[in-house]
Parts: structure tokens; C-alpha cells; sequence
């Protein structure tokens, strides 16, 4: 009895002990090294404008202002043998665009004894707003707007909208804002922007309508298929879309029209 | 209709080509004396003719004998062998009864086995799986299949089988011939099918005989026990994580029963829990029970036998925070049901049939259901949602399989099949008022022929083919599956192997993470999804370097077609069931090949083997990683196990075995990069599965003491300690951020971490039983 009992104690105790106990431990990932990342806007509209950043360790403080470079030169280079330079404040760089649309550009960068350079970007013909209808309703409280455009044959298009208000007297505090875009032809399907502006002082409202290249789309989608969320397992992602040769982010095309919207 | 004629032509050639030599037919049972219970291949050989066959899985034999006296041995691994000197002048029927070896030896002799290498194949002594020490000293078949060459399992502690590169749904796992869908208790830690239950596993890593098809990696060939004819036996046995009883014995001269069964007991921790006024309750249960009923009748056997298992997890909270309180209430509930009518009679003595009715049922149910209250100054708003996943698979089928022995050189098996597979998915989620359910019933035809051929004395072939067709939804896929062997013994110490083998999967799985949960979901091919191929080639030698050493090694090579995968940026934690087309990624290849070896002491004190497979396993997507070919996740470069047994005395027995195992492949970010519009930097990945979690390894030991009572029953105490050395294994990484304030508490970033989470330190473990 006395050995039964001994038994059943320790296998007691051994219950309580067999149970799952979770250990977690700092798990070090050897970092890559340093590289450049750019996004850089090509337009015709008078300004090409470019961002410069470096990569870092995983586990490194993430800043949301980062640091600025001891040293950042980049130039605009055109097929043909021309160059623009940029000119940076802090990180970010600005330079006069003379080409034109149907030209070849490569974005050439040097920061801090790093350098990269962009896959050749072709600049294309500027997307026009064609017409636009829309309805504004101060006691439903909302703007209801159709955006027509023509698509361009033979190349893919990607389009997004950005709304800005411009205040110059308070009459809506709070207004659903809802876009649609619409191509002339129909081949696109219509896209819609859905907007709360809560409780926000405007009477004016920019809309602009951009035509991008693949290059953003891609580079977004990659970073959204590797965005889980936080707490998540790491599971399966994918290489981070990118080209920018030697680092990452990339070299598109923004074109933008504009409609203003005055209630 | 083409392909069947070409199939039934085919037959013809098989049995008209070979010169039929008809003489006499000696057929029968072997059986053990003490319960009478079917020895699953015994060998009966005639010396001088070199001549012999072995018992199918009913322990029915067939050989074709000349005229005259002949001496016949019949041999079982464990048992006396046994010699009968017949004079044969007509058909002979024998009923052979073989003894164990007597007790005083049986410590040493129960490990003896058969001394021949089966390539492609590995045959689980059943006394390993008691012996092998696990995590709660529960025995696994599926934790020790895995210390087998070209058989890995998944994560830290799940149970869940990857062979030769493949993925768990690719393992065909049968139950007394019933496919089994779901593998794994609790997340995948236990395998669903007790051991107490099991008479023999078979694994086929290769060269399938063309009666098994269905999946593309292995098939797990599960007998269960008959139960004893002569005499009631049980057994109660007592675990830190469960319990367990098995009884059998006669039910009449002519019948007997066998049930098992298993449950634990984390529930009744809360046995004594309020739900009512608690804030957090969690309970959960697991239990699989496993019963059949044997018949003999004037001519034939009839069997019925039945398994359940199921998981159910129920949790409950309630928080409150500021002015928001949350009540959410969860269940989770999956597992198995067959069951099975075999009716099998030899209708000549040549000819034996083997008739199933079946039924397959796999379910899994994810239920969320919350109340959340947010208080106002003047209102109190109440939002109540419900989230449910439900879905099940459930096959019907009728089978009959045929053993036709031709003549002393040719063993011909043919079947056919008839299955009704039903799909049945089921989800509710009232947040965005969704509310849906597919059904979808699919029917599944397949025969198969195959020919044991005895060439000459040193070369045997096993040449077959299998025939599928599969309607779904107005769609019909059908395909013939060749497999051949060819086994040459230049002498009895040595064999080479070659064999080539094409097989076809209809089903898939729709899988998370491999952690066995319920939001496994199977789903049929369609017009935009093919089912999946595999061919594999393999070459392969086993060398007997002593009585005791058994040496072998084996390569092969591997190619898989028409994988799926879940796209990039899908949460594979809540597949949507039912556009589930457009969240995978279609027409994936797969590359799987390495070289396995082994080397094992079969008998004496001390028993035991060393296996080490070096493979190579890949995956390649035109929508995935660019394009590019990344490993599979199970991407296993070294796999390395030591397991041995020493027999002290014949109450004590020690037991120790050692995994080393290169880490899981992962992909880990390789940098850290702003990116405007985000708040937050974004991770770069250096390639899907580029990286790898730490190397895996641990070491467990056990000691194992049993004393047989009086009455002859025995008492059996086991104590183990898994992971003894305390290794921190990854079972999985995790990503974490946190943000970063200046003086002013002003958030001025965000730091990121990985942690690594373990989940198995050193266990120590105990379990009782008693056998009467």
C-alpha cells in the first residue's frame, strides 16, 4: 500500500510537470549589411522627386525621423547620355525634369559610400481626367463624384486618388466623400475611393487622380503579401519586390491630374 | 474504356504468357496457439525446393506443392517454428497453431526479426512502440516511425509525418484498410490511433504495390488486433496525460471482440471550476476509442470494426477594460470516425477474396462567439458576432481485393474500388453578414493488377498498375499509375532493390501550418485545380554483416506536379473556404530526393540502430518567391537518430534514443527597411525558406520495470525523461514590436524583435498498467 501510494504521488506531481511550459528566447538574425532605399517619383510636371534611406537590423530602434546622410548625391540619367542632379533636403531630393514623355531614365544614387542604381524607367504620356460629374448634399452630408478617363492602348495601368481639403470657411463638419473612376471606355473596372472626413473643417477638396507604373503596384503588393500581423508566426513570405539594383524601393512613374472640388 | 481494355489486357498476358504448371495446393491459417489470433506474415518454406510463401494480412497462406512428401517449415518472428512433414497427394488445408517462445527467453527473442532489408519499406516492431520514450511516456507510432530513415516529423513535439519531402495530407493512413483523415490528437502532439490497438504497421516510403494509391508520399498500413479467441485478457493503463483500457476474448467458440480505448484528463482540472464566476475558463478533451467484432463463418471471416476519435476545446473570457467589457465564448472540436464490414473467404484454394464496406468521416469545427458592451455616458451599445467554420469529409466505398496464386512463381493480386467522397464546408460570420455552405459530392473509381513474380531463385519482380478515374463538379480526371521492383539476392546476406513508381492525388488539404488544427480543410480537384503526381525512382541495398548487424541504404529521387500552395499575403490561419481556388497558387513542382541508411542490431540485450538520411526536398510556383525554386519547409538536410534498448534483467529494460535534426526552413527577414505611407519599417525577406530555425536535437531516456504476477498477469511501471539535457527547441519564431518615446513620452519609433518559442523543456514522466 505504501509503495502504492508513493506511485501515485509521483505521478501527481509528474501530471502537473508533463504540462506544456512555453520558453521564449531572443532569436538573432544575422542582419544582411547596409543598403540604400530609394522610392523615386518620375513626372513631367516640372519636379521628379526622390526619397533616400538605409537599411537596417531587425532588431534595431526603428526611427520614424531618420537620420540624415553625411554625404547623398543622385543624378537623373537619360539614355541619351544627359544627367539632372537632385537636390536634397535631409533625405529627401528634388530635381528639375526636362524630358519628356516616351524617354528612358536610370536613377543613379550615392549615400554615405553606398550607391545603387534603377532598372531603366520609360516615362509615359500623362493620363487626363476626361470628365467628371458630382453631387454634393450638405443635408445628407456627402459628395458623390464620377472620375471618366481613357486608359492608354497597350500599356497596363495602375490609378489611385488622393484627396486633400483646402480650408477657407467652416460649413462641413463632418462629409462622406465617394469617388468613383471610371475609364471611358469601360474595358477598366471602376474604382472606388469611400472617405469619412469626420469632423473637419473644408469647404474645398482636391482630387487628384494618378496614373502610376507597374513598378509601385508591384512594390507595394510585395510589401503587403510580407506585412502579417504583428504577433503573427513567421511564416512564408516572399522576396520584397524591388528595382533598385543593390538596394531596395524603386523608380516609378506619377503622373497626376487634378480636379477641385469648391462646395 | 480504352484503358481498362488495356489493363484487362495486360491481365491476360500475365496470366497466359507463364507456363501453368498446376500441381497441388497447400493452403490454410497460421494463427497463435494461446488466442488465436492471425500471424501477419509468417513465411511457410520448403527447404528443398527453396520454395516458400508468406500469410496475408489475415494470416491466410496459398503455395503450390508437387506431388509426394515434403517437409515444410513455418516460421514467425518471436514464435517456435514449426515443421510438418505432409505427404502431399491432393489439395491440402492446414490450420497451423504456433507457439512464443517460452518465457524465460522471451525478453531476448521478442525483438528478434527478420534479418532481410526492406527497401522502401518500414515494418514497426510493435514491442519498440512501448519501449521508445516519449514526452508523457505516451506511446506513439508516429514519434517512432520518425526515427526511421526518410521519415521526419514536423515541429517540436507535433506528430504530424513528413516522408520523403512530402507533406502530412500526402500520407495515406489506413485503418484496417479505412483511410484515416486526421492523424493527430491535440495539435498534432499524439497520434490519433492508440497503441494498444495495433497487431502491425507497414510504411511504404517507395515503390508502392499498385493496391495502395491515393497520395502522393507513403502509405501507413494500420492492422488492428482481432482480440483473443480463447480466453478474456485486458489491460489498464495509467499516463500523465492519459488513460487508456483495452479488453478482448471470446464472444462465442466462433467469435471475439477486441475494444480499446483512450481518454485524458486535462478537464477534470476544471471538474470543480464555476463558469459562471471566473474570467477565464479553458477545458479540453481528447478520447478515441477502437472496437471490432470477429466472426468465423462455415466459410470465410467476417469482421466488423469501428474507430472514433475527437478533440474538443472549449474556452471562455471575459474582460473588461476602461469602458468596453468583452465576453467570448470558443469551441474547437475535430476528429475521426470509420467503419468497416470485411467479409474474407479463400473460394479456392488458389483464390482468396477479401470484400470491405467502409465509411471515413473527418470533421472540424472552429466556433467564436462574442458579446462586446461599450458604455456611454447615456447608452451602453451591445454588438454580439459569431464566427464558424464547419466542414467535414465523409467516404463511402465498397472494395474487393483478390489474392490469385497463379503457380510457385507468380502471386497475382487484383481489386477494385468504389468510393463516394463528400466535401462539405460551412461558414457564418455575422460581422459581415455572411452566412454560406457548399456541398459537393465526388466519386472516386480505381482497379489495380498486380504480379509478385519469382523470376529465379535471386530475382523477384513486382510489376502492377493502378487506374483511377474521379468525377467532380462535371469534371472527370483519370490516370493509369504504373509501379514495378525488382529485388536481386545474389545470396542470403545480400540484395540490391530498383523500383519505379507513379502516383496520383485527388484530394487536398488545405492546411495552415501543419499543427493539425481544425482549419485543415480537404478539398476535391476542379477545373482550374489538378490533382497532384508524383514520380519516384529508387535504388537501394541491404547487406546482414553478422547474425545480429543489418546494414542497409537507399536513394531516391522524387518528383511532384500540380502542388498547390497558399498564395503570398494570405492568412493561412482563416483560409475562406469557399473561394478557396483563389487563395492558392496552383501547378507547383517538387524535387524531393537524399539517401537514407541505417544500420540496426536486431537481437541479443542490447538492440537498437543508427539511421541518418541526408535529403534534399524543394518547391517551385510561377506566382511564389518570384518564380524561383525554395526549399519546402520540411527541408530536412540532416536527420540523424540513435535509439537503443538494453534488456538488464528480464524485469528491467533501459531505453534511450538521441534526434539530430537540421533546423526547419524559414523565412527570416534579412533587414529592415522604411517605407513611406507605413508607420512602421517593413522586414525584408531574403527568399521564402531561406533561412533556418537552430538545429534540433535532443535526447530522451526511459527505464521500463514489469513483474509478472501469479496468475501470470503482468505489472508494468515506465518512466521517462524527454529532452533530458533541457534543450530550447524552436517550435515556432515570433515577431513582436514595441514603441520608443523621447523625454517628453512622445512616440519617436518602434523596435522589433524576434523571439523563439519552445514549448518541450525536460519532461519527466510516468505511467502504470496492468495486463490480466
Amino acid at each position: 500500500m505504501r509503495t502504492v501510494s508513493l506511485l501515485l504521488f509521483c505521478w501527481g506531481i509528474l501530471s502537473f510537470t508533463a504540462c506544456e511550459r512555453e520558453k521564449k528566447l531572443t532569436f538573432e538574425i544575422p542582419f544582411e549589411g547596409e543598403k540604400l532605399v530609394v522610392y523615386g517619383y518620375l513626372n513631367e510636371d516640372g519636379t521628379s522627386e526622390i526619397e533616400v534611406y538605409k537599411s537596417q537590423p531587425v532588431g534595431d530602434d526603428f526611427i520614424n525621423s531618420p537620420l540624415p546622410f553625411s554625404e547623398i548625391k543622385a543624378q537623373l540619367l537619360s539614355l541619351n547620355g544627359d544627367s539632372v542632379p537632385y537636390y536634397f533636403d535631409k533625405n529627401k531630393g528634388k530635381c528639375l525634369l526636362t524630358g519628356s514623355s516616351g524617354a528612358d531614365y536610370t536613377l543613379a544614387v550615392q549615400a554615405d559610400g553606398l550607391s545603387v542604381t534603377s532598372s531603366t524607367v520609360s516615362l509615359p504620356t500623362k493620363v487626363k481626367i476626361d470628365s467628371v460629374l458630382y453631387t454634393f448634399s450638405l443635408d445628407s452630408a456627402n459628395i458623390s463624384m464620377r472620375i471618366f478617363f481613357t486608359p492608354p492602348t497597350g500599356i497596363t495601368g495602375y490609378y489611385a486618388m488622393g484627396v486633400d481639403k483646402i480650408i477657407s470657411d467652416s460649413i462641413v463638419e463632418s462629409m462622406d466623400f465617394k469617388a468613383v473612376v471610371v475609364s471611358t471606355d469601360n474595358v477598366l473596372s471602376p474604382y472606388e475611393l469611400d472617405r469619412k472626413i469626420y469632423r473637419r473643417d473644408a469647404d474645398k477638396f482636391v482630387v487628384k487622380f494618378y496614373s502610376l507604373s507597374h513598378h509601385v503596384y508591384d512594390f507595394y503588393e510585395s510589401v503587403r503579401q510580407n506585412s502579417g500581423e504583428f504577433g503573427s508566426h513567421i511564416s512564408d513570405k516572399t522576396p520584397l519586390w524591388t528595382n533598385i539594383i543593390g538596394g531596395y524601393g524603386f523608380f516609378a512613374t506619377a503622373t497626376a491630374d487634378t480636379v477641385v472640388i469648391q462646395l | 474504356m480504352r484503358k481498362i481494355r488495356y489493363l484487362w489486357s495486360v491481365f491476360l498476358v500475365v496470366v497466359f504468357v507463364i507456363k501453368i504448371n498446376a500441381q497441388y495446393q497447400l493452403t490454410g491459417y497460421v494463427q497463435d496457439q494461446k488466442s488465436d489470433e492471425a500471424l501477419i506474415g509468417a513465411n511457410i518454406y520448403v527447404d528443398a525446393t527453396q520454395n516458400g510463401t508468406s500469410t496475408n494480412e489475415y494470416g491466410y497462406f496459398s503455395l503450390e506443392l508437387g506431388e509426394g512428401a515434403i517437409e515444410i517449415r513455418v516460421s514467425y518472428l518471436g514464435y517456435k517454428t514449426k515443421v510438418y512433414n505432409l505427404d502431399i497427394t491432393t489439395d491440402t488445408v492446414l490450420k497451423i497453431l504456433l507457439v512464443k517462445e517460452n518465457l524465460l527467453n522471451e525478453i531476448v527473442v521478442k525483438e528478434k526479426r527478420s534479418q532481410k532489408f526492406q527497401e522502401g519499406k518500414v515494418s514497426l516492431p510493435i514491442g519498440l512502440l512501448s519501449q521508445i520514450p516519449t514526452i508523457a511516456s505516451e506511446s506513439d507510432i508516429f514519434k517512432s516511425l520518425s526515427m526511421f530513415p526518410g521519415i521526419s516529423t514536423g515541429r517540436e513535439g507535433t506528430s504530424s509525418l513528413f516522408v520523403r519531402g512530402g507533406t502530412p495530407d500526402e500520407n495515406l493512413i489506413l485503418l484496417d484498410g479505412i483511410p484515416v483523415y486526421n492523424a493527430t490528437h491535440l495539435g498534432g502532439y499524439f497520434s490519433v490511433i492508440n497503441s494498444d490497438a495495433i497487431k502491425t504497421i507497414d510504411v511504404y516510403k517507395g515503390n508502392f504495390p499498385a493496391r495502395f494509391g491515393g497520395r502522393l508520399s507513403s502509405v501507413i498500413d494500420i492492422q488492428t488486433k482481432e482480440g483473443n479467441r480463447n480466453e478474456t485478457h485486458g489491460k489498464i493503463g495509467l499516463g500523465v496525460l492519459t488513460s487508456n483500457m483495452m479488453l478482448e476474448g471470446p464472444v462465442s467458440k466462433r467469435a471475439s471482440y477486441f475494444v480499446s480505448g483512450r481518454a485524458s484528463y486535462f478537464g477534470l482540472i476544471n471538474i470543480f471550476t464555476d463558469k459562471e464566476k471566473v474570467d477565464y475558463y479553458f477545458d479540453y478533451w481528447l478520447y478515441d476509442f477502437n472496437g471490432k467484432l470477429n466472426f468465423d463463418l462455415k466459410k470465410g471471416k467476417l469482421f466488423f470494426s469501428a474507430y472514433m476519435g475527437n478533440d474538443v476545446g472549449v474556452s471562455y473570457s471575459n474582460d473588461t477594460y476602461k469602458t468596453q467589457s468583452n465576453l467570448s465564448d470558443e469551441k474547437i472540436k475535430w476528429g475521426s470516425i470509420t467503419l468497416s464490414s470485411r467479409y474474407i473467404l479463400p473460394v479456392t484454394p488458389k483464390l482468396f477474396a477479401k470484400f470491405l464496406i467502409g465509411y471515413s468521416h473527418y470533421h472540424s469545427l472552429f466556433r467564436l462567439k462574442s458579446l462586446t458592451e461599450e458604455y456611454f455616458i447615456n447608452d451602453t451599445l451591445l454588438t454580439l458576432a459569431t464566427y464558424e467554420n464547419n466542414s467535414f469529409v465523409k467516404d463511402e466505398f465498397v472494395q474487393s481485393n483478390w489474392d490469385y496464386v497463379l503457380n510457385s512463381k507468380n502471386h497475382v493480386k487484383f481489386g477494385s474500388s468504389y468510393t463516394i467522397h463528400h466535401f462539405v464546408a460551412g461558414s457564418i460570420d455575422t460581422i459581415s453578414n455572411f452566412n454560406g455552405h457548399s456541398a459537393l459530392a465526388s466519386r472516386e473509381l480505381s482497379m489495380y493488377l498486380e504480379d509478385k513474380y519469382k523470376l529465379s531463385r535471386q530475382i523477384k519482380l513486382n510489376i502492377g498498375a493502378r487506374y483511377s478515374i474521379f468525377y467532380t463538379n462535371n469534371n472527370r480526371f483519370s490516370r493509369i499509375e504504373p509501379r514495378f521492383s525488382l529485388r536481386y539476392e545474389p545470396s542470403k546476406k545480400l540484395n540490391f532493390s530498383a523500383s519505379y513508381s507513379v502516383s496520383r492525388q485527388y484530394v487536398h488539404l488545405l492546411s495552415s501550418n501543419g499543427f493539425g488544427f481544425p482549419n485543415n480543410i480537404w478539398v476535391p480537384p476542379t477545373d482550374k485545380i489538378s490533382p497532384q503526381d508524383a514520380t519516384q525512382y529508387s535504388i537501394g541495398s541491404g547487406w546482414q554483416v553478422s547474425a545480429n548487424y543489418l546494414v542497409g541504404i537507399e536513394s531516391y529521387y522524387k518528383k511532384m506536379t500540380h502542388l498547390i500552395d497558399y498564395r503570398s499575403g494570405i492568412d493561412p490561419d482563416e483560409p475562406p473556404i469557399f473561394d478557396w481556388q483563389n487563395i492558392v497558387t496552383k501547378d507547383g513542382v517538387g524535387t524531393a530526393y537524399g539517401v537514407e541508411s541505417i544500420m540496426e542490431k536486431r537481437n541479443g540485450k542490447m538492440t537498437g540502430f543508427i539511421s541518418y538520411t541526408l535529403s534534399w526536398s524543394f518547391r517551385q510556383f510561377k506566382d511564389l518567391n518570384q518564380g524561383l525554386v525554395f526549399p519546402h519547409s520540411y527541408d530536412r538536410r540532416h536527420d540523424f537518430s540513435v535509439l537503443g534498448m538494453y534488456t538488464l534483467t528480464s524485469h528491467w529494460l533501459l531505453s534511450a534514443n538521441w534526434i539530430f535534426q537540421t533546423g526547419t526552413a524559414v523565412s527570416l527577414p534579412i533587414a529592415s527597411i522604411p517605407v513611406p505611407g507605413h508607420q512602421y519599417s517593413i522586414e525584408v525577406y531574403g527568399g521564402r525558406n531561406s533561412g533556418r530555425m537552430p538545429n534540433y536535437h535532443r535526447l530522451d531516456v526511459g527505464v521500463e520495470y514489469k513483474k509478472r504476477t501469479r496468475k501470470n498477469n503482468e505489472f508494468k511501471i515506465k518512466a521517462s525523461i524527454y529532452n533530458l539535457y533541457n534543450r530550447q527547441n524552436a517550435s515556432f519564431l515570433l515577431t513582436g514590436q514595441e514603441p520608443f518615446f523621447d523625454a517628453n513620452y512622445n512616440q519617436i519609433g518602434t523596435r522589433k524583435s524576434i523571439e523563439q518559442v519552445s514549448m518541450f523543456s525536460l519532461i519527466p514522466s510516468l505511467s502504470l498498467s496492468y495486463k490480466f
